[in-house]
């Protein structure tokens, strides 16, 4: 017992004594995130460096992107226990004392579709959506470019459903499982029949993203602690640790309600074609409902479709197109209707970037004009880095985030539930915390380790195949065609090479006449690397990728906030006994699996359903036999699991890797990583279960 | 509302997969008011490859467990063990724990009734008296190393569950963010001759008696069942120890051959402080206000308290006025100090419905933690 009894004075502390307590807490929590993100850090750097053989670009910016991360996340983290979980568990525990259900279930749907809203990545897949042709997959076209709201507000409608079923489950007692046997099997369903109607079949990848993206490291912690909270209130046994379940409703409901809105929109969308029988003449009514007007849809193929394609806008007239063009260079109100924007600029800028010669002639009036604004228009997009920007940028998204969803619960628990906040200043700074660490983390995903995961994942393919390395192609200016020689292949057919000297290196560069442009005399060098290990789609190449995979999806996972409070969250209602490392370890030996599986998925290009059928029948069976406690916690891990870490490592592994072998869309390791987790964590509660079950008989002896 | 009389307060411990059927059981007997804790117990557990060639010291098995807690008449106590331990099981190694305390309430709030319990009568069972329970506060993550000395020396299977310290950190403003608040209680209970010894270790071990690294207090138990099997694992005997133990305690009729006698270890030769005579006074009251009520407490003399959560139960009544969750504080405290705290909380409105707050007092036979130079 300590001597300091009497009144409840502030006691006030020395700076010295500040400096004491601070300097040790600020060391334990940086330390803990350097080692969540240590092992995927070093990994990709050794990767890249000895398995690899290539350096590493930009290596001050991504160590310095890497240190951000590593502050962001710590502060983030400590905001989240400070301030948004006992807020969300406080709710919790108040709504079923002072409010009746109806009311706990529009605050829940409300919530949802509030989370939704709030969440960045959702802008992700509308960036996504920049890179779709009309043409190729219509329906996905216009639901994430005309349609983006629409499709925001059905899954934020998912996502509220699902938030409103979880609060009813915790008030009654429901089981999850039923949910998993009508859900799961009902959105396997959609995406089988999907994939017999092109339409849906593009949009079934996005529908499937939909629910992973909205189980980011905000909602996630903030409805575990909320369901937590309820579950305190409503649980009638002495026993099982409720709170669960509910992240795994967000992720299927949105599925399900994407499906229901492509299915609705279909009817009115045209069949994918080519760009020619898209902008033809018959196709014209179904094409312009994917725009909001036949000159937007004008503006997108004058933009985007190749110049033949073009001219079926005019039924091949080019007399037509030519005087259209010229219309467009002398008429300001068209130019806006058509470009987005009036002014001179923006239309030199179609011209040059876009147009045919004729066009920009056509467009700019005389061929003086076109070769002015060649010289002046600057089409590449600059890449240097840009502070400010980042800055404000991720601030906003971070603010975007947080805040709405925070101002939202103070004003329930203030204001409808009439509550005193809980520790107003923890809470307070607990939200600072939150913002500042959101902001820093999400600047340092974009400096470091996307960078770092975009370099890993474009040069992976080198090892079972060879590629080029376009960011050191080097121009060999005033080239002598007479220094190239002649080899001799074993078979007695031959191939040209030539010596270069680059940087003091002599090499053997193959001769390509392609990359000859005789009237300059200039060669374009592109080096190769590649392949590292056997022959081209070698055993032994394709084995280091899926090695590659497993291991990085093991160390991202192990990285995510969002898991890592989930783990935490296990940890205490368990009292230790299911400890964070356990979980977290378990999940992302599942997230390596998965993602390993989905790398084979694109290696071999194994159509989307065979990866997911077998796992989930596995799953279903699984869960049947699972204790309720894990079935809520193993699906729950596969929710979280699709974080900020993982996603843009794993997408830059995906494209690096389909763009090299030629398969069209990368997706479905995303999925693939959802699948197994749960198979990981089903797992090792069947066999904790079974070791308990043996105790107790034992026991019962 | 005043109330002061006395009670036993029964605690049954046991795997978490038996809190439903142990409920169902309490049901029968009329128990309501049930306040349920989650906890782990650890038992020594089996090396196994490469931890065998790593580690010298034996591995720990932690599981979840559920802690019961209820009143019951004193009179009733013995009958209320012998009955839930054939219910139970409870006499079967491995099964779980089932002690009492001894308890006064002090006072609590309007809508508590007594349980009316109709006990059956049971066949006479084995019941220890002369007991003690060890209670030992440290930081999270802390309690593991602490109690493993109750398996280490076969005195007792230590259950630890999670509370939130408060003292010091609360005064200091926002600068107790960068203060740890969670605490690991380790709970124990042992034949009553062997506590002082284990005790000794336990603050050897924890170094307790050094600032700022836990508190650590020994109380009687009244009467108890306890769980001998203190490792899991495979068996390679034709009967375990456990069994062995429980033959022998069933031939001698009591538990008494199974008293050792601790070589004293050198830290505990040295004079050590302890603080004698103290009471726990436990604040139980819904979820959200037990931190208020404490700071009441201590304003009014007590100087630290741990807080921890509990579900409240109460399988007989459809519609409890009681919140579901509940908090309790335990303040460990001089004698003379529980009458003005009593006064200040009931002041505070602590037995109030919005609160539905309850006090207890037990007495606390020893304790020790840093005491100041």
């Amino acid at each position: 017992m300590k001597e300091a009894a009497g009144k409840l004075e502030r006691v006030h502390l020395s700076l010295k004594e500040k400096v004491n307590l601070v300097l040790p807490y600020v060391g334990r929590k940086i330390m803990e995130q350097i080692k969540a993100v240590a092992l995927i850090v070093v990994y990709l750097v050794l990767f890249q460096v000895v398995a690899l053989r290539i350096p590493i670009a930009d290596a001050a910016i991504i160590a310095s992107g890497i240190a951000v991360i590593v502050l962001g996340l710590a502060f983030f983290m400590e905001g989240l226990f400070l301030g948004l979980m006992p807020l969300g568990e406080t709710i919790g525990i108040r709504l079923p004392q002072k409010t009746k259900l109806p009311v706990i279930l529009i605050f829940s749907f409300i919530l949802g579709v509030g989370v939704t809203f709030a969440e960045p990545a959702i802008g992700v897949l509308q960036v996504a959506g920049s890179f779709i042709k009309a043409w190729n997959a219509p329906l996905l076209f216009v639901v994430l470019n005309k349609y983006a709201m629409l499709l925001k507000i059905t899954v934020g409608a998912g996502v509220g459903l699902a938030v409103l079923a979880g609060m009813l489950r915790f008030f009654y007692n429901w089981s999850l499982k039923p949910f998993l046997y009508i859900g799961v099997p009902v959105t396997m369903a959609l995406s089988i029949w999907a994939t017999f109607e092109p339409n849906l079949a593009y949009l079934s990848g996005v529908a499937w993203d939909c629910g992973g993206v909205t189980t980011g490291p905000v909602t996630v912690p903030l409805v575990l602690a909320l369901g937590i909270g309820v579950s305190r209130m409503t649980s009638k046994d002495g026993g099982e640790a409720g709170g669960f379940g509910v992240v795994t409703l967000a992720s299927l409901f949105p599925i399900v309600t994407v499906f229901l809105l492509g299915i609705i929109l279909l009817p009115s969308v045209p069949a994918p074609m080519d760009q020619k029988a898209f902008l033809a003449s018959e196709n014209r009514a179904k094409a312009v409902a994917l725009f909001d007007s036949e000159d937007a849809l004008f503006g997108y193929a004058l933009r985007n479709a190749s110049i033949e394609a073009q001219s079926g806008l005019w039924d091949g007239d080019k007399t037509a197109m030519l005087s259209y063009v010229a219309k467009l260079g002398s008429d300001e109100g068209l130019r806006t209707r058509v470009l987005g924007k009036g002014d001179t600029a923006t239309l030199e800028r179609w011209a040059i970037g876009n147009g045919s010669q004729e066009q920009r002639v056509a467009a700019l009036g005389s061929e003086e004009a076109v070769r002015a604004a060649v010289a002046r228009v600057d089409v590449s997009n600059s890449s240097s880095l840009d502070l400010p920007d980042l800055l404000a940028r991720n601030g906003a998204a971070a603010v975007q985030a947080i805040l709405p969803l925070v101002i939202f619960l103070v004003f329930v628990l203030a204001v409808v539930l009439r509550e005193k906040l809980p520790h107003p200043d923890q809470l307070f700074i607990g939200v600072v915390f939150a913002l500042i660490g959101m902001g820093l983390f999400s600047i340092g995903i974009e400096l470091g380790l996307s960078k770092l995961g975009n370099q890993v994942g474009s040069k992976l393919p080198s090892t079972f195949k060879r590629i080029e390395l376009t960011e050191q192609q080097t121009t060999i200016s005033g080239f002598d065609k007479s220094i190239i020689q002649t080899a001799v292949n074993p078979d007695g057919s031959t191939v040209q090479f030539f010596y270069a000297n680059l940087n003091d290196a002599y090499v053997q560069v193959p001769w390509d006449e392609k990359r000859f442009e005789d009237s300059t005399g200039r060669y374009q060098y592109v080096p190769t690397h590649g392949p590292l290990y056997g022959e081209t789609m070698g055993v032994g190449g394709i084995l280091v990728v899926i090695f590659f995979a497993f291991v990085m999806g093991f160390g991202a996972t192990l990285a995510e906030p969002a898991l890592n409070a989930l783990g935490q969250t296990v940890e205490v209602l368990t009292v230790g006994a299911f400890r964070k490392s356990l979980l977290m370890q378990t999940v992302a030996i599942g997230v390596g699996i998965g993602i390993a599986v989905g790398v084979m998925k694109i290696v071999f290009d194994i159509p989307l359903i065979f990866i997911l059928a077998p796992p989930y029948a596995v799953l279903m069976l699984l869960t049947k036999l699972s204790s309720e406690e894990f079935v809520n916690i193993g699906w729950d891990s596969a929710g979280v699991t699709t974080g900020p870490i993982t996603v843009p490592l794993v997408l830059a592994m995906g494209l690096g890797i389909s763009t090299q072998v030629g398969v069209v869309e990368g997706f479905g390791i995303l999925a693939a990583a959802s699948a197994f987790p749960i198979l990981a964590v089903l797992a090792v509660g069947l066999v904790t279960n079974s070791k308990k079950k043996a105790l107790l008989e034992a026991a019962g002896a | 509302m005043t109330i002061n009389r006395d009670f036993s307060k029964i605690h049954i411990s046991l795997y978490r997969e038996r809190a439903k059927e142990t409920l169902a059981a309490l049901g029968r007997i009329g128990v309501t008011g049930i306040h349920v804790e989650a906890g782990r117990s650890i038992q020594l557990g089996q090396a196994s490859g490469l931890a065998r060639l790593m580690s010298s010291t034996q591995p720990i098995s932690e599981e979840s467990v559920s802690v019961f807690t209820f009143l019951v008449p004193r009179e009733l106590e013995r009958d209320a063990i012998a009955w839930l331990v054939g219910e139970l099981g409870l006499d079967h190694p491995g099964r779980g724990s089932v002690w009492a305390t001894q308890v006064n309430m002090l006072a609590t709030h309007a809508a508590w009734v007594e349980a009316k319990l109709s006990i059956p009568t049971s066949s006479a069972r084995l019941i220890a008296s002369d007991l003690t329970g060890l209670a030992c506060i440290v930081q999270k993550g802390e309690a593991n190393e602490i109690a493993r000395i109750g398996l280490s020396t076969g005195t007792a299977i230590p259950v630890i569950t999670y509370g939130i310290g408060t003292g010091l950190r609360n005064r200091l403003g926002l600068w107790r963010i960068l203060v740890p608040a969670e605490k690991e209680v380790a709970t124990l209970v042992m034949h009553a001759s062997e506590a002082e010894a284990v005790m000794n270790r336990m603050i050897d071990e924890g170094q307790l008696d050094q600032p700022g690294k836990g508190f650590i207090y020994v109380y009687p138990v009244a009467s108890g069942v306890l769980d001998t099997k203190f490792h899991v694992g495979a068996e390679s005997q034709a009967a375990s120890v456990e069994q062995i133990v429980s033959t022998l305690d069933e031939i001698r009729g009591s538990t008494e051959w199974r008293r050792k006698s601790f070589a004293p270890t050198q830290g505990s030769a040295k004079k050590r402080k302890f603080l004698n005579n103290l009471v726990n006074f436990s604040i139980t009251c819904n979820e959200g206000q037990v931190e208020h009520f404490t700071q009441v407490a201590m304003t009014a003399g007590a100087s630290g308290a741990t807080f921890r959560r509990l579900r409240y139960l109460s399988p007989g009544e459809e519609k409890s006025a009681i919140s579901p969750a509940r908090e309790v504080s335990i303040l460990t405290i001089g004698p003379d100090k529980v009458g003005p705290i009593a006064a200040a909380l009931e002041k505070e409105g602590l037995h109030e419905a919005e609160s539905s707050g309850e006090i207890l007092i037990s007495p606390v036979a020893k304790a020790c933690t840093f005491l100041g130079k």
